[in-house]
């Protein structure tokens, strides 16, 4: 919550910050700029040794000799247009009286210079006019303290600067001038004061060479670093942008919804205003106003740049900034049209388009020449290519769901159909077929957890029946052992007897039964000799078969067969059709054993003839409770053949009963299990 | 005279059980929860056997057994209607020497009852006795002696016909090995089997009926289904 706060704040001290940055950025390339190109500051060691100082200097010597001339009444030397000015309005002072020395009185310029006319014997000055200047001497003296000086004495030039000697000058007419003058007594001593005291059009050209040197010197380091920290202010600002305090989400507000084309044209109307703004006065050559309007105009952009970088940046932060257009409606509307139409609408829509443009590509190969020709057939050819692309990624969508539909037929329901790749008619049908398996699977899920439960009920309740139980078959077996007071009592007891041992077998056989239905079991799965557990397990109801006088026709096969199965699971199969062999098979009959070997598989056969009458189907056999004739006399649960059935299903193999009037016969398959 | 302590939450099978018990000569000592048990057993040195319930008021029977296993040896025959494997396996691992499931035959109960007691009180000189002579072969308390040509299973005697005797001979020998019915008759008869079909299994199946408790459960004679037989080797105790 805090860090929000913070980067607001961030934010809007960076807005401030920006403009700096980039002035120091603007100010570092033009004056890198303008150090690097204007011809005037290359090549100088300081601002004096610039042909920009030596053509001012020239030029103002110049123009103090050119415009020079005589007052002829107070035999005055005028220097220039200025001076006479001056001179009308009593601003130069003559102190004749002494050396004939006139003092100009324009002490704001740091060119100071000594004129003399030696033939006149006039001097003039723009030196201030003190006690130390009252002779020529003197005010040579004072002029000889600086160190950039210009003289002309008889004939000679001595400078401080080099461009301005006698062999470098610049021969221009006012020079040449100069030169013939030399023997007409003129003499010329000029001087720019040291440290330029005065503020004056040297003093201001100084200090923009250093600045432009400066700047020069530290733009090497500046730009990068202006250019960093406008780069970190610009995270700062769009990191900060929409947040809000105590606000998790991106803060929007009503302008933030307006359509983006809106503002986008808001944004370019007051960009025109600001421009308008800052150029308004800019003819009136009136400073102040000029300035004014340039920081209103700037100021206008500035906020203006902010607006629509605040509101484009958080569109897309909030992942609105397509949304928010008017094409975005526009695209909305003409998809809800084509959405609702039937799939028939949409192909005769889309082939019509197709068709149409084809057509028209093609009319213009045939009317259009030279390259127009190629651009057509070129993209007629584009026209065929993106069609097959089309139709070849729709292909492969149909392909992803029809493998889906068939994972889902072979009973996997956990299908992955990323409904989200897909587009148009094809997607509905992936969610359509995702709710389904989704459905199915739910469904699964919800019916083996019910006979978990069930198996779990059944234990818990044959648990609650067996204690009771324990004591009902304790008593009787106790009574049996009393003497009874009649017959009669002694059958009742038996029967007691009887149904209480049955009550136990159906107990356990029903725990059993659920299990094995539910797939409740754990299977150890193992390689079984299919003939060995044959004899076994004959042999263990050898004894039973001959009370009953059925004799056993055992048909294996000479070879041992494999097979995959749990051996204890596999002998309470075989246990259970053997028991039920003795209990419902015909006395004195033959009980056939066959073991069938196919390619892959194994069959075992059991064939009996029944004691009773079969009036009911396979299918009811093999049901949970249901025995082959209606009394329920005999012992057993009902539940062997049930148990059989789904014991062998759960280790892999298939089970079947066959009536065929009071032929029983039951069918046991696995797949051979080959040796290694 | 031995001491048995019977302990059930249901009187009527703690009834039922004493009647058996005491037609067998034994003295019954009754419990109705698990703290009563640890308590008579606290106070009684001169107990043989315990039959314990698991599913019980207070303490439980898996608890009980193995409280009492901390410091006694006295043999512990679980009886409860929980009929699962892991439950067995549960019992039999907490201390427990047998576990007789609800409903139980009665018989069967009593043979279970006197086997543990022969073990605990007598056995043991016996076992010592016949392990070192010659020709003579165990597993646990089944001892054959083929000098006397007689067997012997927690200490009562046996009676075999020579076929039988020579299988279980032959088994008790290679404790610990399964064979399949051919192997048997091959070493057995000392000749090639010839479709011996289920000559093996039936006389196996009599051989179980004779030495075992029961037969459907067997503790010696094991029978791996769709692989063969064997005599389970077991450690003398």
């Amino acid at each position: 919550m805090e860090n929000l706060c913070i980067a607001r704040i961030a934010k809007n001290i960076a807005y401030f910050l920006v403009p700096v940055f980039i002035l120091i950025l603007i100010a570092s390339i033009i004056g890198s700029a303008i150090a690097d190109t204007d011809y005037r500051f290359k090549d100088a060691d300081n601002y004096y040794e610039t042909e920009l100082f030596s053509n001012q200097y020239f030029d103002e010597i110049e123009r103090k000799y050119s415009t020079i001339g005589y007052d002829l009444e107070s035999n005055l030397i005028i220097a220039d247009s200025d001076d006479y000015q001056k001179y009308q309005e009593n601003q130069i002072e003559t102190n004749k009286e002494k050396n004939n020395i006139y003092y100009v009185k324009n002490y704001n310029s740091n060119f100071k210079y000594l004129i003399i006319d030696r033939k006149n014997e006039v001097a003039k000055t723009n030196l201030e006019h003190t006690m130390l200047t009252d002779s020529i001497e003197e005010i040579k003296q004072i002029l000889k303290q600086n160190s950039i000086y210009w003289n002309y004495e008889k004939g000679k030039v001595d400078t401080s600067i080099q461009s301005l000697s006698l062999e470098n000058i610049r021969y221009t007419y006012t020079f040449e001038e100069i030169m013939n003058y030399s023997d007409q007594n003129i003499d010329i001593y000029t001087v720019l004061l040291n440290d330029t005291p005065y503020n004056d059009d040297y003093a201001m050209t100084k200090t923009i060479y250093d600045l432009v040197k400066y700047i020069e010197e530290i733009a090497p380091i500046l730009i990068p670093i202006s250019l960093i920290i406008l780069v970190i202010l610009a995270i700062i600002i769009i990191k900060g942008i929409g947040k809000r305090a105590k606000q998790q989400e991106i803060y929007l507000d009503t302008f933030d919804k307006w359509k983006l084309e809106i503002v986008i044209c808001i944004g370019i109307l007051l960009a025109i205003l600001g421009i308008l703004a800052g150029l308004i006065f800019i003819e009136t050559r009136i400073k102040a106003l000029i300035i004014t309007s340039l920081t209103v105009g700037t100021i206008i952009l500035y906020l203006d740049g902010i607006l629509m970088l605040e509101t484009i940046v958080k569109r897309i932060k909030t992942h609105t900034l397509w949304k928010t257009t008017i094409l975005y409606s526009i695209c909305e509307v003409i998809k809800k049209l084509i959405k609702n139409r039937k799939i028939t609408t949409k192909l005769i829509l889309a082939y019509g388009g197709f068709c149409s443009v084809g057509f028209f590509l093609s009319i213009s190969i045939v009317n259009r020449y030279g390259e127009d020709r190629i651009l057509a057939f070129l993209l007629l050819v584009t026209l065929g290519v993106l069609t097959f692309v089309f139709l070849f990624n729709k292909i492969n969508e149909f392909e992803k769901i029809e493998n889906a539909l068939k994972s889902i037929y072979e009973g996997n329901t956990n299908i992955h159909l990323n409904s989200n790749e897909l587009k148009g008619v094809l997607k509905q049908l992936a969610i359509y077929i995702e709710d389904i398996a989704g459905g199915l699977s739910n469904a699964v899920n919800e019916s083996l957890k019910s006979e978990r439960l069930k198996t779990e009920l059944i234990t818990n309740v044959s648990h609650d029946i067996k204690t009771p139980l324990t004591s009902i078959i304790n008593y009787v077996d106790l009574l049996k052992k009393e003497k009874m007071p009649n017959e009669k009592a002694e059958e009742y007891l038996n029967i007691l007897d009887s149904k209480s041992q049955r009550l136990k077998k159906l107990t356990e056989d029903l725990v059993e039964a659920s299990k094995a239905s539910s797939g409740n079991i754990k299977l150890q799965i193992e390689k079984i000799n299919v003939n060995e557990i044959l004899k076994q397990v004959s042999g263990e109801f050898e004894d039973r078969f001959k009370n009953r006088g059925l004799e056993q026709i055992v048909n294996l096969p000479e070879e041992d067969i494999y097979i995959e199965a749990d051996g204890r699971y596999l002998y309470r199969v075989l246990e259970n059709i053997y028991s039920n062999v003795t209990k419902y098979a015909m006395e004195n009959s033959r009980v056939y054993l066959d073991v069938v070997v196919k390619s892959k598989s194994v069959v075992i056969q059991m064939k009996n003839i029944s004691q009773e009458k079969l009036n009911i189907s396979a299918e009811e056999l093999m049901q949970r409770f249901v025995r082959g004739e209606k009394s329920r006399n005999t012992e057993g649960s009902g539940l062997g053949l049930s148990i059989a059935s789904s014991l062998t299903e759960l280790q892999g193999g298939k089970f079947h009963i066959y009536l065929d009037g009071d032929l029983f016969k039951v069918t046991i398959g696995f797949e051979i299990k080959k040796e290694q | 005279m031995y001491n048995i302590l019977v302990v059930d939450d249901d009187k009527e099978i703690v009834n039922a059980i004493e009647i058996y018990l005491s037609k067998e000569g034994y003295n019954i000592l009754k419990a109705y929860n698990g703290m009563e048990a640890l308590k008579i057993v606290k106070a009684n040195e001169n107990l043989h056997l315990i039959l314990l319930d698991i599913m019980m008021p207070k303490l439980d029977g898996i608890s009980v057994a193995n409280l009492i296993r901390k410091d006694k040896a006295i043999p512990i025959i679980m009886l409860s209607a929980k009929s699962e494997d892991y439950d067995k396996i549960a019992g039999l691992n907490n201390g427990a020497d047998d576990y007789i499931t609800k409903p139980f035959n009665p018989l069967e109960l009593i043979a279970r009852v006197n086997s543990q007691i022969r073990r605990y009180t007598s056995l043991g000189s016996i076992a010592d006795k016949t392990q070192n002579e010659e020709n003579t072969y165990y597993s646990g308390d089944l001892f054959i002696n083929d000098n006397t040509k007689q067997v012997l299973v927690e200490g009562k005697e046996v009676k075999l016909t020579p076929t039988e005797y020579n299988i279980l001979k032959f088994l008790t020998k290679n404790k610990g090995i399964v064979y399949s019915i051919e192997q048997i008759y091959e070493n057995v008869w000392e000749e090639e089997s010839y479709a011996a079909e289920n000559i093996i299994a039936v006389h196996i199946r009599h051989i179980r009926e004779k030495i075992e408790i029961n037969p459907r459960e067997p503790k010696y004679l094991k029978v791996i289904w769709g692989i063969g037989y064997k005599i389970e080797n077991l450690e003398e105790k």
